[in-house]
């Protein structure tokens, strides 16, 4: 299972490569918007984790775009803000609030994997 | 008695026939009499050698003898002297037995001293004989000496012979004076004469008469006046102040003038003071007057007047040869004068002939062209009918040119009218005229006309019958004329009464009303029916508005005969229109305002709009363009419309019919209709202004009645002139309590103005302004403002106040504030929330990979952090949830079906922690146009509260309508919300729970108020309770969502 997680914070890409890939998954990183997009389409991940606030593109962009090139791959979008009344964030498969505590991501993960 | 002196005097010597012959040559000659006298005297006593010698006189009243001519004892002449015949017998002896008186010596005879003139002189004899004229004594001759002498016969002759010389002498002397006289009468009449010749103008002649006169009387004035009628104004005067001229008009028998023109006798006053009164003269100051008539026969055309006669010794009185001498003028200034008035009369008459030739040559030439230009046929014949003149519109007429007809007999009488028309002449001849008649002529061509023709007879200057002059006029041309000004004049006395009857009226049902009684009265324009239509833009139809005319053939039958304008007043034809049959809710009428026409390409009425013209439908029924609804609804077969224009735009079109009588329209009367149409359009847009303008006004009136502000009128004074309902709610007084007091002492309970009132300011500056008062007096603060009321010369004479209560909006607005401020602190916090965000979950991530690692104390440590980091990233989750902002778009939504699914995902939670839930959902839908999610988040906020405050209870959510709003309840049976707390509870930050941020009762409000809605809160908690509240403990939210329609919301 390949999972690709956008985040532009080095630290937090650390934390999350090794705490998912602690859970069995290959965790491929995208810190721009542009690297991510490249990722996405050359290594074909199960799901993808979204930070919505990107330096270059943003995360509701980056997600009409993955959606238009491969629409059933999942993608959970994860951010500090809580975007969840806007309608652009619909069209991702999950939303969850970026915390310390990965247990909501695991859980979703593998739910949009099952 | 004198016969013995003739006798003697044949015997007479030499020497006395030589005395005789020196007496008489005097006696004859022409000197003066007085003259003639002396030197007699002088012969007498040279001849008889005697001392002295007298001639006395008998003056003509008899009375006196005067002494002409004396030679006394020194051979002088004596003065003469006087003697009364009364007073002396001798003399009067004397003179009345005309005997000579002998005295040797007068010594002896006393009675002689009376007669000379001195006892002293010293004379002694005397002889005395009469001198006898016409067998009458005339005077005396006295010779005397100083010696006693004894007179002979002889003597005694000779001196009577001499005194018979005398005698003529004086005669003849007289003769010469009377002469002489009329001498200067002739030569006065002479002057006048040539003044007659040169003088023909009154103005110069009647002042020439008066200087003329004045100076041959030596009179220091004259005043001439003619009579006229009674009166006799002055017309010349000589001597006279010209101011005096105006006093002295006079009437016949006033003054002295006024009784010389009543008798035509001349009268001469000595003395004008003594005389009577009404010969009084008040303004001149004249002693003696001569006054004479002035008259021709025996007519008196005027008087003279003389004033005062000069001498040279002064004024002396004239004498009556004056008085002969001013009638003889008098007559001969009457005929100069008469003359002149001849003179004037004459040019006069000349100068009115030379006017009335210059007249009659006119009126020839106007005549001429008259007859030229004529529009009748003007033929002149002789007594035997041969054409002598033929005018230009003879021409026309009868197509014979003038040349073709002269000398001809009568060419345009046919044949079987000619004996008539001989017939004719014949009467003509005995001065008759006839006039009018209706005949018939023939034209060149042979055309029959009719014509009307007046005959009448061509006079010479002796009254006799010449000719024949023929006036004729084509008959059709004159009926049609006639047609015409009949025409004419009917249509002109409508239009004045349609238009008396527009201005009477700016209501605009009454005129409407009146203008179409207007045109179906008999005597208006007679139509049976006319309805009106209007346009109405919105609805694009012709409305009918109103319909005027009988409902059916009888009731037609007596309006016909009672409604006539006939001999009515304006006044009484508006009440008849008003409560006669034409009523308003006649059944035409009712049937008219029912009508509606649509505009419509194919309809008649929106032709007659575009085209602006009448048309004149005869066949309605198988017209297409007529629309059926006008058939069935009038019944009309055939009818006539007009548009109603004004400033160019149709405004609507008056249908006419004659349904009645049955009587086609005219194309005539469509054309007059139209005529005033336009007359009616503008009355029709004028009383729609007006309505237009009432209606306006009432608004107005309405508007400033429903003014939530209070609104109020001052004059300079601060009296309170005019109010709204607002002022008499808020002041708590009737509105006649408060109008007319002073505006401070009414809205503020003072005596006297506010320092800060506006009005002041307003009045000083001529300008609105605006203040906010705080006014403890009404409880609560106003902005007031304040605005001038100025007359046209921009003199202020009131101000208006418009009051706003403030009291809710200034709390309002510092809620406001404070809203402000935490929205400024939440953007802030939500900034730094950010910036901490990432390294926070970078520190809780690590120690939570740290805490699995670890054991013992260090473990220990890594927990402590991850849950500090837990907490940590909580309350960042909620403070950027407060503040984060939505553009997330609202829609209708279901409030019920989405309350529904809040519950049924709540419920779970709800029962977890041992409360129940009950829904109450609303039957009907209550759709609202809102953000579900942001809804959805805001009443879960609400319920998950309710659940947090509540220990085995029950929460209650409902839906439901109230008032046009959505509401939404969320009741628990919770602990409830202090009073104290119930303010601060929509405050972020505030929270009275254990744990959480307070922020969930915020974020719901923030997300209430972006729909425009409310939320509201009641609570009791146990001390309530304890303190004697009825309700159940716990709290109540309630948010209430206006329902508004997806339009007006995306506008927002």
């Amino acid at each position: 299972m390949k999972l690709l997680i956008v985040d532009d914070d080095k630290n937090i890409q650390r934390f999350y490569k090794e705490e998912l890939e602690e859970e069995g998954y290959e965790v491929i990183i995208a810190d721009t918007g542009k690297d991510a997009l490249e990722l996405f389409e050359k290594e074909n991940p199960d799901v993808v984790t979204l930070d919505i606030l990107m330096p270059d593109i943003d995360g509701i962009s980056l997600l009409r775009k993955m959606k238009e090139i491969r629409p059933k791959t999942p993608i959970i979008m994860s951010t500090a803000y809580d975007y969840r009344d806007d309608f652009a964030v619909w069209a991702s498969e999950a939303y969850i609030v970026k915390s310390s505590d990965l247990d909501e991501l695991k859980k979703t993960i593998k739910k949009l994997i099952s | 008695m004198t016969e013995p002196a003739d006798i003697k005097l044949k015997e007479a010597t030499p020497e006395l026939t030589d005395i005789l012959i020196k007496i008489t040559g005097v006696a004859c000659s022409t000197l003066e009499l007085s003259e003639i006298l002396s030197t007699i005297a002088q012969i007498i006593v040279n001849a008889f050698q005697k001392d002295s010698c007298s001639i006395c006189l008998l003056k003509p009243n008899e009375k006196v003898v005067c002494v002409e001519a004396a030679i006394n004892t020194k051979k002088e002449p004596v003065a003469t002297f006087c003697l009364s015949i009364d007073h002396n017998e001798l003399i009067g002896k004397l003179l009345g037995e005309l005997q000579p008186l002998v005295f040797e010596d007068v010594r002896e005879e006393p009675r002689v001293k009376a007669i000379t003139k001195s006892e002293n002189d010293g004379l002694l004899s005397l002889l005395a004989v009469p001198i006898i004229r016409d067998n009458a004594a005339a005077g005396i001759l006295m010779l005397q000496s100083k010696e006693p002498y004894r007179y002979s016969q002889e003597e005694i002759n000779i001196l009577t012979v001499i005194s018979h010389n005398i005698s003529v002498a004086i005669r003849n002397a007289e003769l010469y004076k009377n002469v002489k006289t009329q001498l200067d009468e002739l030569h006065i009449i002479h002057e006048i004469g040539k003044a007659l010749t040169s003088i023909l103008t009154m103005d110069e002649l009647l002042p020439y008469i008066c200087r003329e006169v004045s100076h041959l009387f030596n009179a220091r004035g004259c005043i001439l006046r003619l009579l006229e009628g009674d009166n006799l104004p002055i017309k010349a005067s000589f001597g006279l102040p010209e101011s005096i001229k105006k006093e002295m008009n006079l009437r016949v028998g006033e003054g002295i003038a006024g009784w010389v023109a009543q008798t035509k006798e001349p009268l001469l006053v000595d003395n004008v003071s003594t005389g009577p009164e009404n010969q009084y003269i008040p303004v001149i100051e004249a002693t003696t007057v001569l006054c004479v008539p002035l008259k021709i026969g025996e007519e008196v055309i005027g008087t003279l007047g003389l004033y005062d006669k000069k001498d040279e010794w002064g004024v002396t009185t004239f004498t009556e040869h004056d008085l002969n001498s001013l009638k003889t003028f008098a007559s001969v200034s009457s005929i100069a004068i008469e003359n002149a008035r001849l003179y004037k009369t004459e040019t006069e008459k000349e100068e009115k002939i030379l006017s009335l030739y210059w007249d009659v040559t006119q009126i020839k030439d106007y005549l001429k062209s008259i007859i030229d230009n004529s529009a009748d046929a003007i033929i002149i014949s002789d007594t035997s009918g041969i054409i002598t003149s033929w005018n230009r519109r003879a021409e026309e007429i009868y197509g014979y040119t003038e040349d073709e007809a002269l000398g001809k007999f009568l060419p345009m009488v046919p044949e079987f009218l000619i004996e008539e028309e001989k017939r004719a002449i014949r009467k003509i001849m005995q001065h008759e005229t006839i006039s009018n008649t209706e005949t018939v002529r023939k034209r060149k061509d042979g055309q029959q006309i009719e014509i009307s023709l007046t005959l009448s007879p061509v006079l010479d200057s002796s009254g006799k019958v010449t000719g024949v002059s023929g006036i004729s006029r084509d008959i059709s041309e004159k009926k049609r004329l006639e047609k015409e000004l009949i025409k004419r004049n009917q249509e002109l006395s409508r239009l004045f009464f349609i238009n008396s009857v527009i201005r009477s009226t700016l209501d605009l049902e009454k005129l409407i009303r009146m203008v179409l009684t207007v045109i179906t009265m008999g005597d208006g324009l007679g139509f049976n029916r006319a309805v009106l239509f209007l346009v109405d833009e919105g609805n694009l139809t012709f409305k009918g508005v109103m319909g005027v005319g009988p409902a059916d053939a009888q009731e037609a039958g007596h309006i016909w005969q009672e409604l006539s304008t006939k001999g009515k007043t304006l006044e009484k034809i508006i009440e008849e229109i008003e409560s006669g049959l034409f009523r308003k809710d006649s059944y035409l009428d009712k049937i008219s305002k029912n009508l509606l026409i649509p505009i419509d390409e194919d309809c008649i009425f929106f032709k007659c709009a575009t085209e602006k013209k009448p048309f004149n439908i005869e066949d309605a029924r198988s017209n297409p363009l007529v629309n059926p609804i006008l058939i069935q609804g009038l019944g009309t077969k055939a009818f006539g419309i007009v548009p109603l224009i004004t400033r160019d735009k149709a405004i609507g079109i008056i249908l006419v019919d004659n349904l009645f009588t049955e009587r086609p329209i005219k194309d005539d009367d469509l054309l007059f209709l139209m005529g005033f149409a336009s007359h009616i359009a503008s009355a029709i847009e004028n009383a729609k202004l007006f309505e237009s303008i009432s209606f306006a006004e009432s608004e107005l009136k309405h508007i400033f009645e429903s003014i939530s502000d209070m609104v109020f009128f001052t004059d300079k004074d601060s009296t309170i002139r005019r109010i709204n309902q607002a002022v008499v709610k808020r002041i708590g007084k009737s509105e006649a309590e408060i109008i007319g007091d002073k505006c401070y002492k009414i809205f503020h309970g003072k005596n006297e103005p506010l320092e800060t009132c506006p009005h002041r300011k307003t009045l000083e500056t001529k300008k609105s302004c605006v203040e906010e008062i705080e006014d403890p007096h009404l409880g609560g603060a106003f902005v007031v403002s304040n605005s001038p009321i100025l007359d046209s010369a921009g003199n202020i004479l009131g101000t208006v106040h418009i009051a706003r209560d403030v009291t809710e909006l200034r709390n309002l607005r510092e809620r406001v504030t404070s809203s402000e401020r935490m929205a400024a602190l939440g953007e802030l916090a939500a900034r730094v929330a950010h910036e901490i965000r990432n390294p926070l979950i970078s520190v809780g991530g690590f120690a939570r990979r740290l805490e699995k690692r670890l054991t013992g104390d260090t473990a220990e440590y890594a927990k402590i952090i991850v849950n500090e980091v837990t907490r940590l990233e909580s309350i960042l989750k909620e403070i950027l949830g407060f503040v984060k902002t939505s553009n997330a778009a609202k829609s209708s939504t279901n409030v019920n079906e989405l309350v529904d699914d809040i519950v049924n995902l709540i419920t779970p939670e709800i029962e977890e922690k041992g409360n129940s839930i009950i829904k109450n959902i609303s039957e009907t839908p209550i759709i609202a146009v809102i953000n579900p999610d942001k809804i959805r988040e805001a009443v879960l906020n609400l319920i998950k509260n309710a659940s947090q405050s509540t220990e085995n209870g029950t929460i209650m959510v409902s839906t439901k309508m109230e008032n046009e709003e959505a509401v939404i309840e969320i009741a628990d049976t919770g602990c409830g919300i202090r009073k104290e707390d119930q303010k601060n509870i929509f405050n972020p930050f505030f929270t009275t729970k254990t744990q959480g941020t307070g922020l969930g009762l915020a974020v719901t409000h923030k997300i209430i108020q972006e729909h425009n809605g409310r939320i509201k809160v009641e609570s009791l908690t146990k001390e309530d309770k304890e303190t004697g509240a009825e309700a159940d403990i716990g709290t109540v939210f309630r948010i209430f969502l206006p329902i508004e329609t997806a339009a007006g919301e995306q506008q927002t």
